[in-house]
């Protein structure tokens, strides 16, 4: 049968695990709380730094909004774009916009753009038609989807049908790739 | 669960009431006489004598070291109540119910309470059929009344327990399970009423009516003065007459108190003025049939009052007449609880001060795996904001190279009025060339001021001006648009306007546009 303890046990087994709590936290508490002051830093380092990102990424809100604006107005995501068919595509989508419009498509000549300016082709187009569709085949091009600009333009009347223009462009398409940044090549 | 009752020694036995300490140690016993000031407090000098008393008496009888004493108190003061509690699981929950109850029932608090209780009956199912309930009956006075007391104890070395005289003489008594009844004690001035029911005392009531009532009706009946009214009520004047009959007036006034109780009732008188032999009969007879009135003062014996006889028979065996104790120091059935509570509370402050203290070294450890996340992600997206600085600085790009074809157009249309245009050639970089054949020199002259007018042309140059043999002038022209920061803002006519211009003045209609229904120059 076991015996109850005291009140002089009692205080004496209190007095003795206070005793030995406070050796332990001596003795072992230091490099405990130095292992944890270290992580702490730590911690502190990576929450100053994930702060300055936040900023960064907040900074580029506001483009983001920019980007996403001039790809509506332009109608095309730069991302999408594949190089090996942009020419094509974009001639392509040049005589159906042309022929949309009723335009009737002369000789077509598509040459290599100069890599200098960042374009990846020449479209040399010739065509005759009404003034309204040679104005709306103008328009449209801004809003076909592939990134091109007329680098110029050449109105003459047509012989054959007074109602109607002849219309010469020098179209540049312009090559996405060639705007991003190259990744530097390690050293050998 | 039982109630905490007197300790099972006790070397002393004391009563005191509003002007007696009566004492018995052993088989002696003694009576002081007390003083007491206006408040009801004793006199300083009361309880110096009363000290010396009492250390000359216990002197007398032997006793040395630290005593033990039982003290019965006078009801005045005290209250009574009887409490029905939900039973409850532990003593601890048990102690904390019965607590509040004091609380809720007593208008002072129990901290300034001495107080006890016992159980009365037992526990049994609530009369709604809910928990089963315990009635109680709980005693308690101010712990200053016991003040000067324990200040006579202490000189004295004496542990004092208080219970109350009213339940000692009840010991004393010892009355049957089953009977009913109660004890009237009489004082000077007052006596106290305790009633039984077969679960034991039930209530305790102080009645303004004393031997002082006896006295003065003996005074008033008989013609006697006040020395031989005192004599003749103590049975001292043997020789006197019959005088009964003169106390009747007197007690008579008992009967409205002690009818309540109703017919079976045994009603045992105590205190000096119940010495008259008289008494009791003639209080019988007042009440009438079915009511017992019993002496319990001559009863006493050697051991002084029945209060002391009561203490004496319950020390000698506890459990058959337990007394209720008046726990005058600090409460600690309650204190226990609140201690721990309080124990608790400072254990939950230091672990605060302790989590408030690690807490910067808890953060790192708990949140570091949540921020590593968000840092692998923010990296993540790092690489998608260089995407989006290329994509913006190709569109831009795209947006500055697109040069105003429409817009020049809708100009060199509005300027040539009756002019046939032909060849027109632009350029992104802004270079303009036309050929055009028009009526006389002023329209070209006009024409030229229109394109500078218009504020989008610049360098503009006739290179060639030929009369024709159709009285016309050919024009070779070449220009400059102006770069974008330069341009003027471009009004645009509709052409629904246009057809009403005549008749109104023009109005801007809105910016430049490169709608093609705006634009139609003139061929």
């Amino acid at each position: 049968m076991k015996r109850a303890l005291t009140d002089q046990e009692k205080r004496t087994i209190r007095i003795g695990t206070v005793l030995v709590a406070v050796y332990l936290a001596l003795f072992f508490g230091k490099p405990i709380w130095k292992h944890f002051a270290t992580r702490a830093e730590a911690y502190q380092t990576q929450v100053a730094q994930a702060k300055s990102m936040r900023q960064v990424v907040q900074a580029y809100e506001d483009k983001a909004l920019v980007v996403k604006k001039l790809m509506e107005e332009f109608h095309m995501d730069p991302a999408t774009l594949k190089r090996a068919t942009l020419v094509a595509e974009t001639s392509a989508a040049i005589q159906k916009a042309a022929g949309a419009g009723g335009l009737q498509t002369g000789p077509i000549r598509e040459s290599s753009g100069r890599s200098s300016a960042k374009e990846a082709a020449t479209i040399q187009f010739e065509g005759s038609g009404p003034v309204p569709a040679v104005l709306a085949l103008l328009h449209n091009l801004q809003t076909l989807g592939f990134p091109v600009v007329i680098d110029t333009l050449q109105l003459t009347a047509d012989p054959k049908n007074p109602m109607a223009l002849k219309v010469s462009m020098t179209i540049l398409v312009l090559d996405f790739e060639a705007w991003k940044k190259k990744e530097e090549a390690p050293n050998a | 669960m039982t109630a905490p009752g007197l300790p099972q020694n006790a070397d002393i036995f004391i009563e005191i009431s509003h002007d007696t300490w009566a004492a018995l140690c052993g088989h002696e016993s003694v009576a002081f006489p007390l003083e007491r000031s206006e408040n009801g407090r004793l006199t300083d000098l009361c309880r110096e004598r009363l000290t010396q008393r009492l250390r000359g008496f216990l002197s007398r009888q032997g006793k040395r070291g630290r005593l033990t004493a039982w003290c019965a108190l006078e009801a005045r003061g005290v209250s009574l109540r009887r409490l029905s509690l939900p039973a409850a699981s532990s003593k601890e929950e048990f102690h904390r119910i019965l607590h509040l109850q004091i609380e809720s029932e007593f208008p002072v608090s129990p901290q300034e309470l001495a107080w006890g209780w016992r159980a009365v009956g037992a526990s049994g199912p609530a009369a709604n059929g809910g928990a089963p309930r315990r009635d109680v009956m709980v005693a308690a006075v101010k712990r200053e009344m016991l003040e000067d007391y324990e200040r006579i104890f202490s000189a004295c070395g004496i542990s004092p327990f208080f219970t109350l005289a009213a339940l000692a003489r009840a010991a004393f008594y010892a009355a049957p399970s089953a009977s009913r009844g109660a004890i009237l004690h009489i004082g000077r001035t007052g006596a106290e009423l305790v009633s039984f029911e077969q679960s034991g005392p039930v209530a305790i009531r102080l009645l303004p009516w004393g031997g002082e009532n006896l006295t003065r009706a003996l005074q008033e009946e008989l013609g006697l003065n006040r020395e031989e009214a005192e004599k003749l009520k103590r049975g001292e004047n043997t020789g006197a007459k019959e005088w009964s009959g003169a106390l009747e007036p007197a007690v008579a006034l008992l009967v409205p108190w002690l009818k309540p109780l109703g017919a079976g009732a045994t009603i045992s008188l105590t205190g000096k003025p119940a010495r008259d032999p008289s008494l009791a009969p003639l209080l019988r007879q007042l009440l009438g049939e079915g009511f017992s009135c019993a002496n319990l003062e001559v009863a006493a014996g050697n051991e002084g009052t029945p209060a002391l006889a009561g203490l004496k028979k319950s020390a000698a065996n506890p459990s058959a007449f337990p007394l209720l104790l008046l726990d005058a120091k600090e409460d600690t059935r309650v204190v226990a609880p609140d201690g721990l509570a309080a124990w608790k509370w400072a254990a939950a402050a230091a672990v605060l001060a302790l989590i408030i203290l690690c807490f910067p070294y808890l953060e790192s450890v708990l949140l570091a795996p949540r921020l590593e996340k968000k840092l692998a992600s923010l990296n993540a997206e790092k690489g998608r904001l260089e995407t989006i600085d290329e994509e913006l600085a190709f569109l831009q790009n795209l947006k500055q190279e697109q040069p105003p074809y429409l817009d020049a157009l809708y100009l060199l249309a509005g300027a040539a009025q009756g002019t046939r245009l032909e060849p027109l050639s632009m350029s992104r970089h802004g270079d303009v060339s036309l050929r055009a054949t028009m009526a006389n020199g002023q329209q070209v002259t006009d024409f030229r001021s229109k394109l500078i007018d218009s504020g989008w042309f610049a360098n503009v140059v006739v290179e060639e001006q030929t009369p024709t043999q159709d009285r016309h002038v050919s024009v070779r022209m070449t220009a400059q648009l102006k770069p974008l920061a330069a341009r003027k803002e471009l009004i645009v006519e509709s052409s629904a306007k246009k057809t009403t211009a005549e008749k109104e003045p023009p109005t801007k209609s809105g910016t430049a546009t490169n709608s093609p229904a705006a634009v139609k120059p003139k061929s």
